[in-house]
Parts: structure tokens; sequence; C-alpha cells
């Protein structure tokens, strides 16, 4: 229990070691996701085939 | 104090990715997002597998563009003797606009189901439209599991602008490995919620204006246009070659036979869509100009060479370039079970002077009805050749029998037209609709005007029009209706049985038989039993007569006895055997007849009767029976 308690501490007060990983890892997906957007032209040309 | 701090400092960093992997099991376990594999149970016919209507949204940015094709159920345990096709590619592949029987699967369906009349063929069609080599190649990963017998592919006119085309997608568009780690992501439901988030703030940014969609695609496409020999058009062929290399690798080491058909476009009845200005070699439009009148002139080679290199040239790439089939030629090069199948060749030869056009092309790629026939000729060929079926192909239907009983309905037909003419009209065709004849329009003409504009299905609209034959007593086009439904519906009895009501109405026994004892395959009931032995024993088949005579007789519902019936038949196939053993037997000949004769059989009795008599004409029994069949005809 006490380990628990630790780490929790830990973890409230050293945010960089959790927040920044988090952060980049959303920040790589969305990345990915925006890097890979269909044009804006895409519904009116995938009408055509 | 230190190892527990440097314990924390690890947690702490892996603590990310078990938020990450809780938030995705959160999402699984509240049903968000979608399950993308590719067939799923089919909800209405349980043990069969059908296309999952949600396969398509991993390769769109946006779900709601995300197209679905045709659910053409497949059973789980695949029945011996099955042969198992699965067809993979884009629109042309799908048979649009006709789609259903117009697709080149159906008439290559209808064809084999024909040529092997005791053989069951799955023929399931996996294609979409607008998806490039990406979702092809995604989708042929998961089929060596589902027991392919053979794979066919025709696919290379979307590679530009497809979904996650290199034309049509941002930034990554040119990273084959990127752009298959982020379709692998998006099976992650934590990926659809920021893919849906995303798209949310975009719509919102945009405050959802599309309602300038014909000026919006010009200024669009004006971004869009690729030239030939430029890195994007290098890289939609390095992309092209990437996906359908790996396909190929992966059928090869499965060893299943693939057949990648080679592209085929409209030459010379469309002008290209966006050209380079000025009238030099690298402009389309002067190609294009320039073939047209080599056309005129008769001097068909230049008018070739230049129609070819206006398409090239073409900076909207609707088409695919030529090297697309230079890849594919180099895959089957490459890997033993890759085959090309030759429709470019086929559609020049059905072409005058070998040049491409209206003949067999509806606009820029898709084929018209006898394009799509074309192209399920060049496939069934490829098939022929590999011996892939049977080693010998006898009692073949051939193209030209394909081509007159093939069950493409009017609806179907008109529906292609009008679909065109829609299509025709918005950029970047432009062509201007004519006016609408003042005259009132056939049932045929509102039916696919509904279909086009969806306020009815395909089904509904075959429901219609198989009413209105019936009522009009119109057998034969009844019997086409039934037959195309029965082509969308494989697994469904009933169609199969009515088609063999209708052929028997139209006396064509031989068709009959061919329908009812796929009914029977499908569902034994007494009713198509004793519609099988019946027309069975009138064409003196007595021996094919018997499983269903003995069915009917096990099973009968009629008021009727069938025990004499099954004797008699019984001694018919014995006195047949030994007939056939010496057909100059007369006395045999005369015992068939009568036999058939005692049971009303006039054809049966008929036959066997001119048949002693061409051996003896005086023959006295023979024409006692003669006397005895003319009393009975009408």
């Amino acid at each position: 229990m006490e380990f628990f308690q630790e780490f929790w501490l830990f973890m409230r007060t050293r945010k960089r070691y959790w927040l920044y990983p988090l952060l980049v890892l959303l920040l790589l997906l969305s990345l990915l996701t925006v890097m890979t957007t269909g044009s804006a032209l895409a519904p009116f040309i995938y009408s055509l085939f | 104090m230190n190892k527990r701090l440097w314990l924390f400092k690890g947690l702490a960093a892996l603590s990310p990715l078990l938020a990450l992997v809780l938030v995705e099991g959160l999402l699984r376990l509240f049903g968000y997002g979608h399950d993308y594999r590719l067939f799923v149970e089919d909800p209405q016919r349980k043990g069969y597998w059908i296309m999952n209507p949600h396969a398509s949204e991993r390769y769109f940015t946006e779900t709601d563009n995300a197209t679905t094709g045709n659910f053409e159920p497949f059973r789980q345990r695949k029945a011996e003797g099955t042969f198992r096709i699965f067809v993979l590619g884009e629109s042309t592949t799908i048979g649009y606009p006709y789609f259903h029987n117009g697709s080149f699967h159906r008439w290559l369906h209808y064809r084999l189901m024909h040529t092997f009349p005791n053989r069951n063929f799955e023929i399931i069609n996996l294609s979409l439209t607008a998806v490039n080599s990406y979702t092809v190649f995604g989708f042929a990963q998961q089929l060596p599991a589902y027991e392919p017998d053979a794979v066919l592919i025709y696919t290379g006119h979307n590679e530009y602008y497809g979904a996650m085309g290199v034309g049509s997608t941002s930034s990554l568009g040119g990273h084959p490995a990127l752009v298959r780690l982020v379709l692998k992501l998006r099976e992650l439901r934590l990926m659809q919620l920021l893919n849906r988030t995303l798209a949310g703030i975009r719509k919102t940014m945009s405050g959802g204006k599309v309602d300038l969609r014909e000026n919006l695609m010009k200024r669009m496409a004006a971004d869009q246009q690729i030239a030939y020999g430029s890195a994007t058009y290098q890289q939609g062929i390095e992309q092209f070659k990437t996906n359908l290399n790996d396909l190929c690798r992966l059928f090869s080491e499965k060893q299943i036979p693939v057949f990648i058909s080679n592209l085929v476009s409209n030459e010379k009845d469309l002008k290209p869509f966006v050209s380079a200005p000025g009238s030099t070699t690298a402009s389309a439009q002067h190609q294009f100009t320039q073939a047209t009148h080599a056309y005129a002139n008769g001097q068909f080679a230049e008018a070739k060479q230049r129609f070819v290199q206006a398409k090239e040239l073409d900076l909207l790439r609707f088409r695919a370039p030529e090297a697309m089939n230079q890849v594919i030629q180099e895959l089957a090069n490459r890997y033993p079970e890759v085959t090309v199948v030759e429709a470019k060749a086929v559609f020049e030869h059905h072409s005058p002077n070998g040049i491409l056009g209206q003949e067999t092309l509806l606009e820029h790629v898709h084929p018209n009805l006898y394009g799509y026939a074309l192209l399920s000729d060049a496939f069934y060929e490829a098939l022929k050749k590999k011996r892939l079926i049977a080693p010998e192909w006898k009692k073949e239907l051939s193209f030209a029998q394909l081509r007159q009983q093939m069950p493409i309905t009017p609806v179907d037909s008109l529906k292609g037209v009008f679909e065109m003419l829609i299509l025709k009209e918005g950029w970047p065709f432009n062509e201007p609709m004519a006016p609408e004849e003042n005259r009132p329009k056939t049932i045929e003409e509102q039916l696919a005007g509904a279909l086009v504009v969806k306020q009815i299905t395909w089904p509904d609209a075959m429901q219609q029009l198989l009413a209105h034959y019936q009522k009009a007593q119109n057998p034969q086009a009844a019997l086409e209706v039934t037959e195309a439904l029965m082509l969308e519906y494989p697994y469904d009895p009933a169609f199969y049985g009515q088609a063999g009501k209708l052929a028997l109405s139209l006396n064509q026994p031989e068709r009959a038989v061919w329908f009812l004892k796929k009914a029977f395959q499908l569902e034994e009931t007494f009713a198509v039993a004793q519609n099988l032995f019946i027309t069975l024993l009138k064409l003196d088949r007595p021996d094919e007569a018997l499983p269903y005579l003995r069915y009917a007789a096990a099973h009968n519902e009629s008021a009727f006895s069938l025990n004499e019936l099954q004797n008699f038949v019984d001694q018919l196939v014995s006195a047949k055997n030994q007939y056939l053993a010496d057909t100059t037997n007369v006395a045999l000949s005369n015992q068939l007849a009568a036999g058939y004769l005692k049971f009303a059989n006039t054809a049966g009795a008929a036959k066997y009767v001119a048949k002693s008599l061409r051996l003896d004409p005086r023959n006295p029994v023979a024409l006692q029976l003669k006397a005895q069949l003319q009393t009975l005809k009408p």
C-alpha cells in the first residue's frame, strides 16, 4: 500500500515522466491522422469512380 | 531509495501506454467504433459469411465517404466440390454503373455454372468504388484463411485519386509503409475516436459548407493535376507496384492462383480532361486532336499511338497510365501463381482498328454491357488456359450464347444509361442532358429511373418488373427477371424453382431440368422432385428421373400412388440399357414406346416409335403404337 502511495505522490509531482510521453504519443497519432487525411476533393471525385 | 526512484520513473514512463490500452479496452467494452475485419457472419443466414459493411471504413478518412460493396454470402464451411473465387478491385470490377448482374463476375459466374452444371461456384466480389491498391492489398491479406481457389483482380485506374492514393491524400500519400501503418492503427478504437474528433473539428471549422460543389471541384482539381513523369506520377506507380507486389508474393507463398487483368481505357472517344496549355507534343489536347485527324485519314497506327499518348498526358489521372500495365506484366513474370488476364487485347480485338472507344466503354474507364461481357470472357479464357476448374472444358457456353442468354433486364440496361446521363452532365464531362421526351414512360424506364435516384432497391425493382411481366403473360421476360434474381440470390431455391416452372411453360425442358436440379440441391421438396422426374421422363432420361421419383414416392404429397410408376421406371431403365446395347432391336424399342405411352408420355413414346419404324417401316406393333399416339396428340 505504501508503495502505491509513494508512486502516486511521484506521479503527482513528476508529471514530465508520464505526461510528456502521453502528449507525444497522442500528438504522433494525431499527426499521422492529419497527414493521411483525404483531400477535400476526395468525396467529389469518388463519385467518378 | 535510488532503486525505487528508477522503478517509479520506469512505471511512470509506461503509464501512458497503459492508459491508452485502458481507454482502448473501455471503448471496445462500450461498443465504440467498428470492427474492420473483412467478413462477418451473415445476419440473415447462419453458417455463411458476408462482407463486413464496415470493412471499407479503414480506408476512408471520413467514414461517411466509405463506399460499400456487394453482400454475397458464402459458406463458412466450404462444401466439397465448390470452386471459390474472390474478386478484388474498383468500380469497374463491381460493374459500375450497372452493378448486380452487369458486373463481369456475374457474367463469368453465369457462364461457369452453365459450362460446369455439376460444379458449385462461389464468386464473391469484394470490390468497392473509389478504392485502389491499398484496399485491394488490405482485403487480400485476409483472404487465404477463407480457402480461395482463385483470386481475380482488376485495379489501377484509381491509384492516384482513390482512397489513400497519392493524389487524394495529404502529406503521406507517397509513402506506402506509413500509409499502411496508419491503416493498421485505424483498427484501434482509440484511433477511430481520434479520427472522428479531428473530422468533427474540420467540419466545424469549414462550417459544413459543401454546396459549392461544382466550383470547389474545379478549383481543387487544379491542385490535383499530376503531370506525366512528375514526382507524384512516379509515387503513384510505386504505390501500385508495392501493394500489388506484396499481394502477389502473399498469394504465391500460399499457392493461391491470382489472375490480374491489364487495364482498359477509352482512347478515341474521350478528349483529355485537363491538358497542358499550348500545342506542343506535351499537350494532351494537341495529341488528341492529331490522333483524331489521323483516325479520320485512316492512319490508324499513328492514331492509336497518339490517342494513347493523349491519355498518358492527361493531367487529371482518372485513367491509369500504361505503366500500370507494365507493372502487372512484371509481376506475372516474377511470381508463378500470377497470370495476366489480357483484357486489353480482347477489347482491342473487338474495337474498330484496335482503338478503344464507345463500342466497349461508356466514358473514361467503365465498360458498357458488351465491355463487361468481354472482360468476363478475358477472365474465362485465362481460367480455362490454366485448366483450374477441370482439365478439359467440354460443353462450354460460348461467348455468343452467353451474350444471348445472360439475364440482363431492360431495367439494368436503362439504369446504366440514366446513370451515365447524370454523371456526364457534371464535372469534368460537362455534357448537357438532352431534354426529356414528351411521352409516357414505360414500366422499365420508370423502374430504372427510380433505381438511379435510389427511390427503390434493385430487388424491389426486379420484383415489380417480374410482377409486370407475369401480369402481361410474358413468360420469356419473366424468366429473364427470375434468372437475374437467381444470380443475385444464388442460395434461394425459390428462384430456381420458379425459373424451372417458367422454362417448362416455355417448352424448354432441358433448361427447366437445369433450374429444377439446382432448386432440389438447395432444398429437397416434393413439388420440385415431381417436376423433375416428369420432365426427365419426357426427355427419355429415366435413369436420371429415378432418384427424384424415389424421393417423391417417399415424400408423396399427392393423392396418387407413385409406386406403380416407380416399378415402371425401374423396368424402363433396365429396358433402355438393353436397348442401348442393341439399338437395332425393334422389340425393345417398341417396349419402351409402349411403356411411355402407358403413362401418357407422348414425347418419349413418339421417339421410340420413330426409331422402330426407321428400322422396320411395316412393323405392326410400331404402326399400332403410332396410331394410338395420333389419337392422343391434340
